[in-house]
């Protein structure tokens, strides 16, 4: 019977960790608001009488949503850095040449990125998968396209068979405007059809070589500073006190 | 937290119950999921699912080697730093005297 308030307190209890958690990512939410669950679970069935009144004192205990969070930020936020190189640093010379040369000539650039530390491994890997990636599709647009083009050549001479006067084995150069002149709405297609290609064609070929190279330089040079900025100088004192017991603690 | 660890693994409530017999260790007892979370990304803790006896699984917590050694680490930190406070203030009643 009286289950259904209970569980409603503990939901709306649990809904304000989590609102106050809010910029914690989902995961380590998830996790916090599990654990409190269950404490709460083993706290209720711990006691012989369970009403509001007990409840309310095993939420007290637990602590108010707002200081619950924060305090769980302090020790989420600085969770990670123990185990991270430890000096704040800068992007010095070395680092502004690996990306500088990442969007050059990314094959020195990213050597240089995976020889330096300021970058985390799942970054290097990133940032070295982007420009592979456009070589990649360089590489495949450059290698149908010559036997494409025999084809293309096909679909542009068909529609000088249409035009009275013209001699249809002399096939005019692709694209000429004896294909525009035509009246009929199919060769514009074509016509249409192979700028359009050659479009995207060009946009590979760009994007491939000198975008997506530029891209990885731009996420390493936007990758550099967000791990270091925070590290253990402010946490470093609190972060033995949190970790290890409170300076009360008796071995 | 460790030190509580080190005498065997807990489950959560477990630990909330002996940390609250140092009364002034906690200030609000939810503090201490977020506290061992870290410390499980930290790789000083480990974590196991049980059945319990009654109710649902719970998660086990155990000290890892590096969990030890942090202990270890901390222990020794501490003792120094006892010393030191325990010095000063002897000297500083000497003097008053």
């Amino acid at each position: 019977m009286s289950d259904d308030p209970l569980r409603a307190l503990i939901d709306r209890y649990l809904r304000e960790v989590d609102e106050a958690l809010g910029d914690l990512p989902y995961s380590q939410r998830r996790e916090i608001l599990d654990d409190l669950r269950t404490h709460i679970h083993d706290a209720l069935s711990a006691v012989p009488d369970t009403n509001e009144a007990t409840l309310r004192s095993i939420l007290d205990r637990l602590g108010a949503p707002d200081e619950l969070a924060r305090e769980a930020r302090e020790r989420m936020g600085m969770a990670g850095s123990l185990s991270q190189p430890k000096v704040a640093r800068r992007p010095g010379i070395y680092e502004t040449v690996a990306v500088v040369l990442t969007a050059i000539v990314w094959p020195i650039g990213l050597v240089l990125v995976w020889l330096s530390e300021s970058w985390r491994t799942r970054d290097k890997l990133i940032a070295s998968a982007l420009p592979l990636l456009g070589l990649a599709l360089v590489g495949l647009w450059v290698t149908p396209i010559r036997v494409d083009s025999r084809v293309e050549s096909y679909e542009l001479a068909t529609p000088v068979t249409y035009s009275p006067g013209a001699e249809p084995s002399v096939a005019p150069p692709v694209g000429t405007p004896t294909v525009l002149a035509t009246p009929p709405s199919h060769p514009r297609t074509t016509v249409e059809r192979a700028n359009w290609t050659s479009l995207l064609g060009i946009a590979i070929l760009l994007g491939g070589s000198f975008g997506l190279p530029f891209a990885s330089a731009l996420y390493l040079a936007f990758q550099f500073r967000r791990p270091k900025t925070r590290t253990l100088h402010t946490g470093g004192t609190s972060s033995f006190t949190a970790a290890g017991p409170s300076p009360r603690y008796v071995p | 937290m460790l030190a509580l660890l080190a005498r065997g693994e807990r489950y959560g409530f477990e630990l909330v119950q002996e940390l609250s017999r140092y009364d002034t260790l906690l200030t609000s007892e939810g503090t201490i999921y977020p506290l061992l979370s870290r410390l499980r990304r930290e790789g000083l803790v480990e974590t196991e699912w049980r059945e319990s006896p009654a109710g649902p699984p719970r998660k086990f917590y155990r000290l890892t080697p590096a969990g030890q050694s942090a202990l270890a680490t901390f222990r020794q930190q501490w003792i120094n730093f006892r010393q030191a406070v325990d010095a000063l203030l002897e000297s500083l009643e000497g003097e008053t005297r």
